[in-house]
């Protein structure tokens, strides 16, 4: 529906490199807190953004309305941006097209009492307990045209259930995201977060120190997803600023770590193209604990001789090529088989509020949130109250003994779902606790 | 603007609203990023929508749209209400909002300079600038500049009678250097981390920081960095500069203290707190010398306004008061709760979002004496400068934080650079043993254009007055 205003702009600009993105979302967000729905929103936005490159000098202009008078003005501003802004000697033109796979759904519209319905159902399912969560709904439509023939537009439906049960001092966590409503087991997923809320009481004191950890698929999450902050982007490399500096062809994790850039997986949701509208591809970050590869946009796939890997942001932006799609590729055991095998350990649900200590050293810091309990004799003994884990990222992944045979989706605020799974890890060293 | 705000509220009413408010807004934003003497983003972006938030059936709903279209708005509206009728099918009781009086007002924040008329190519060549001279310095592979402006234009009625302008003018500026070698990465920023200061003001903010002659100063910090000894671990005692006593307020107290956290309405999503309704006037925070403010009437501040988006009046409150909590942020759906009427804190991220109860001006009110002084005072510690992490637990008891640089004092002086600093503590435990706070020649309103909260994920322009501040027994050098 929006091809024809971006072809607008492209046959207006003839003879100059321009790029018209557009990105629009449909979206109807039910918030619910204290088991009711205390928040509502729905939400039809657009933006379309035009480049315009004169001799390496780059002019955008972003704009959320699309009569002729605004893509007239947004054109002609974005032409005059460029003739002031000083030349990049590293633009290489804009990208070709390359054929995509599209698989373009139609526009499903959910109603929200269907969605309250929902949560009611997830509320009632959690026995009385305190349900607070979000139940969101996105369609997500991406289209992108420019002056060398790139005119492509897919669609991306999203449901994503993110969920805190509480019963006192305790609370159990969830989260699903899925292509269909029909996907998500809220009945399910209400138990799972209560039976971790009710177990969760009078949870005793640890003190800092180094643990054996199982991480559920959550947790797992948060490493992945910082790891893929912190250097697989070949700008990141370029720069100095990336963990593989001097790695790349180098263990750096233990054997039993596989990672990729996963677009192709069966359970990844993503478009299938990237900002630039170049193909998403899979491309082996780390295997069997080696670093192997980094992700590319167009620019800086020229800059190295290489293909883009379809990992561009929308350009020109200050962080370079992005894993969209990190998966974490399965092992062979299962939770329980992490839990039995623990002497001594904590399991850890998921982390919260996580940021980034040191780069280079892949050291983060957060807290155990959400049902944090010790493993003795290989049983889950006694909830803990929640630690501040202080640890290096690849020296967890260098200490991992198990992995779980089943992908779990795992959201971290802020960045792009990863698909992981459990996690065992020998050494892993929390800082502190709170009360 | 008045037309189709108008449209929106009396098809909401007709449709069986109880209540109805709207915003429409026009926002204009403008973004310059530099590195390496390149202009590598710059932002210039126009959008316009309208926001309608209603109850109906007793319950809340929410629709916003950037097609403005007659059409449109009038489905727009009627959806607001469907969405509330769906929400009441898990009410427990009916939204209650605290009474509001009507207001009829208009309101702009003052600017000297409109930074939209002054010539893009002049804030690059600023940049383009401070960046060349970072880069000259020894190790200094990576050098930024950015710029900031935003202009936003809000048309704000209800159905209980008020109807507000307000048009405010924002700006913000900052340099970062970095220096690398291998294995190393540090980085120096001014006036700020994270793209410098910001504030309710026009260009001439860009033209006080001044930012060519601080760009050499902070490059041969980034550099000495490099050579310097990490920060050891121990405890001490911890003297923090203005910019991260202002993130420390933040963390630890502007959000702590917001009564939709406290009542559990972000529970699944940022957290709650571990304050209760029932530690007003109770609650030991800090010290004695410990008093926090709210107050979004402050100038130039960048969480200062009018009104805030129920069109309730900007105010100051006490928030701490010798070191006892006496204050929430409220609105006017938890301040029902608690009896009284909203303070004025409730605030949505554009037309697209709800409002939801922010922080203002969240504010560390001066002490006595200047930097100098307390160094001077302070026989052995750690001087800690400029946010480079944060992280707090979701009752925002447990906190680490990381800066960018570090001195040690001894004997009242500061001596050697300190890399990688950071520290760590329990919020009333941190609070009870600050001992000392700098006084106003020291202060000043640091603005955070990121606080993030609520869902969908909004972004917040707040603002924190600090001044330097000293903490005993503090434990440091988290490794």
């Amino acid at each position: 529906m929006y091809m024809d205003s971006l072809s607008y702009i492209i046959d207006k600009a003839k003879g100059i490199d321009t790029e018209c993105f557009l990105m629009s979302n449909r979206r109807i967000l039910t918030r619910f807190a204290n088991s009711y729905i205390h928040q509502n929103v729905s939400v039809d936005e657009m933006e379309l953004s035009i480049r315009v490159v004169l001799d390496g000098k780059t002019g955008k202009v972003s704009v959320n309305q699309l009569s002729k008078d605004v893509l007239d003005s947004a054109l002609k501003r974005a032409t005059e941006i460029a003739k002031i802004t000083p030349p990049d000697p590293e633009y290489f033109g804009l990208p070709n097209p390359i054929p995509v796979d599209i698989r373009k759904k139609e526009y499903q519209e959910i109603d929200p009492e269907t969605l309250a319905k929902k949560v009611k159902e997830f509320i009632t399912a959690t026995n009385s307990l305190n349900a607070s969560g979000a139940l969101e709904v996105s369609n997500i439509t991406m289209a992108i045209v420019n002056s060398n023939g790139i005119s492509i537009e897919d669609n991306l439906f999203m449901v994503s259930l993110e969920a805190v049960v509480q019963d006192g001092d305790s609370s159990g966590y969830v989260y699903a995201m899925e292509r269909n409503l029909e996907d998500i087991d809220f009945v399910s997923l209400a138990k799972t977060a209560s039976d971790k809320a009710r177990k969760g009481h009078n949870p005793i004191e640890l003190p800092p120190g180094y643990y054996t950890v199982v991480l559920e698929p959550q947790a797992v999450g948060t490493l992945i997803s910082f790891l893929g902050l912190m250097g697989f982007g070949a700008k990141q490399f370029e720069e100095k600023r990336s963990f593989l500096v001097g790695k790349l062809g180098e263990k750096i994790t233990s054997d039993l770590i596989n990672i990729w850039d996963y677009p192709s997986h069966p359970k990844a949701i993503s478009l299938p193209f990237d900002f630039e509208g170049l193909p998403r591809r899979d491309v082996i970050l780390i295997d069997k604990g080696v670093a192997k590869n980094l992700v590319y946009d167009f620019k800086y796939a020229k800059k190295a001789g290489k293909e883009s890997t379809g990992n561009a942001l929308p350009q020109p932006n200050t962080d370079g090529p992005i894993p969209f799609n990190l998966t974490l590729l399965p092992g062979k055991s299962s939770l329980e088989e992490m839990i039995t095998s623990t002497k001594r350990g904590i399991l850890v649900t998921r982390f919260h509020y996580t940021n980034i200590v040191d780069p280079i050293k892949t050291i983060i810091t957060g807290m155990t949130r959400d049902g944090t309990f010790l493993i003795e004799d290989g049983e889950i003994a006694t909830p803990v109250k929640n630690m501040r884990f202080t640890q290096s990222i690849l020296e967890a992944l260098n200490s991992t003994e198990l992995i779980g045979k089943d992908l779990f989706r795992a959201g971290e605020h802020f960045i792009y779902p990863t698909l992981v799974p459990a996690l065992k890890i020998n050494s892993f060293q929390f800082t502190g606790v709170t009360r | 603007m008045r037309d189709i705000a108008y449209m929106a509220l009396n098809t909401a009413l007709e449709y069986g609203a109880t209540f109805c408010e709207v915003r429409v807004i026009k926002s204009r934003r403008q973004g310059i990023n530099v590195k390496n003497e390149l202009v590598e983003e710059l932002i210039d972006k126009v959008e316009e929508g309208i926001g309608i938030r209603v109850i109906a059936n007793g319950s809340w709903g929410f629709a916003g749209t950037s097609f403005l279209d007659k059409n449109n708005i009038i489905e727009t509206a009627k959806k607001a209400v469907n969405i509330a009728r769906a929400s009441s099918l898990t009410k427990k009781r009916n939204v209650e909002l605290s009474p509001a009086k009507k207001i009829i007002a208009t309101w702009s924040n003052p600017v000297k300079i409109n930074p939209f008329e002054v010539p893009l190519d002049k804030k690059v060549s600023l940049l383009i600038e401070a960046t060349r001279i970072m880069t000259k310095v020894k190790d200094v592979k990576i050098a930024e500049g950015s710029m900031d402006f935003w202009e936003t234009e809000k048309f704000f009625i209800n159905s209980e009678g008020t109807e507000i302008f307000q048009h405010i003018i924002e700006s913000g500026g900052g340099i970062s250097a970095y220096g690398i070698r291998e294995g190393d990465v540090q980085r120096r920023s001014y006036p700020n981390s994270f793209g410098g200061q910001y504030e309710t003001r026009g260009y001439e903010l860009i033209e006080e920081i001044n930012l060519l002659d601080n760009a050499q100063r902070i490059a041969e910090e980034a550099s000495a960095l490099l050579d310097a000894p990490e920060c050891p671990s121990m405890v001490t005692t911890l003297i923090l500069d203005g910019s991260q006593v202002a993130l420390q307020v933040h963390e630890s107290i502007g959000h702590p203290t917001e009564l939709d956290r406290i009542l559990g309405m972000e529970a699944s999503y940022a957290g709650t707190s571990f304050i209760s309704v029932n530690d007003r006037g109770r609650l030991k925070y800090g010290s004695k010398i410990m008093n926090i403010t709210a107050d979004a009437t402050l100038p130039n501040g960048l969480g200062s306004f009018g009104y805030d988006d129920e069109g309730v009046p900007a105010q100051r409150i006490d928030i701490v008061k010798e070191g006892i909590l006496v204050g929430f942020l409220t609105n006017r759906e938890t301040a029902y709760v608690l009896g009284e009427t909203s303070n004025g804190t409730c605030r949505a991220d554009g037309w697209k979002n709800i409002p939801l109860i922010r922080m203002t001006n969240i504010n560390l009110e001066p002490g006595t004496g200047t930097l100098e002084d307390l160094i001077k005072d302070t026989d052995e510690g750690i001087f800690m400068c400029t946010n480079k992490s944060w992280s707090i637990d979701d009752k925002r008891l447990n906190f680490q934080f990381g800066l960018e640089i570090a001195w040690e004092i001894k004997n009242g002086k500061l001596t050697r650079i300190l890399k990688n600093p950071n520290y760590t503590g329990i919020t009333p435990e941190f609070w009870g043993s600050l001992d000392a706070v700098c006084g106003p020649s020291e202060w000043k309103i640091w603005g955070v254009p990121n606080c993030g909260k609520g869902q969908p994920g909004q972004l917040a322009h707040v603002g924190h007055g600090t001044s330097p501040a000293r903490f005993r027994n503090v434990r440091v050098g988290v490794k």
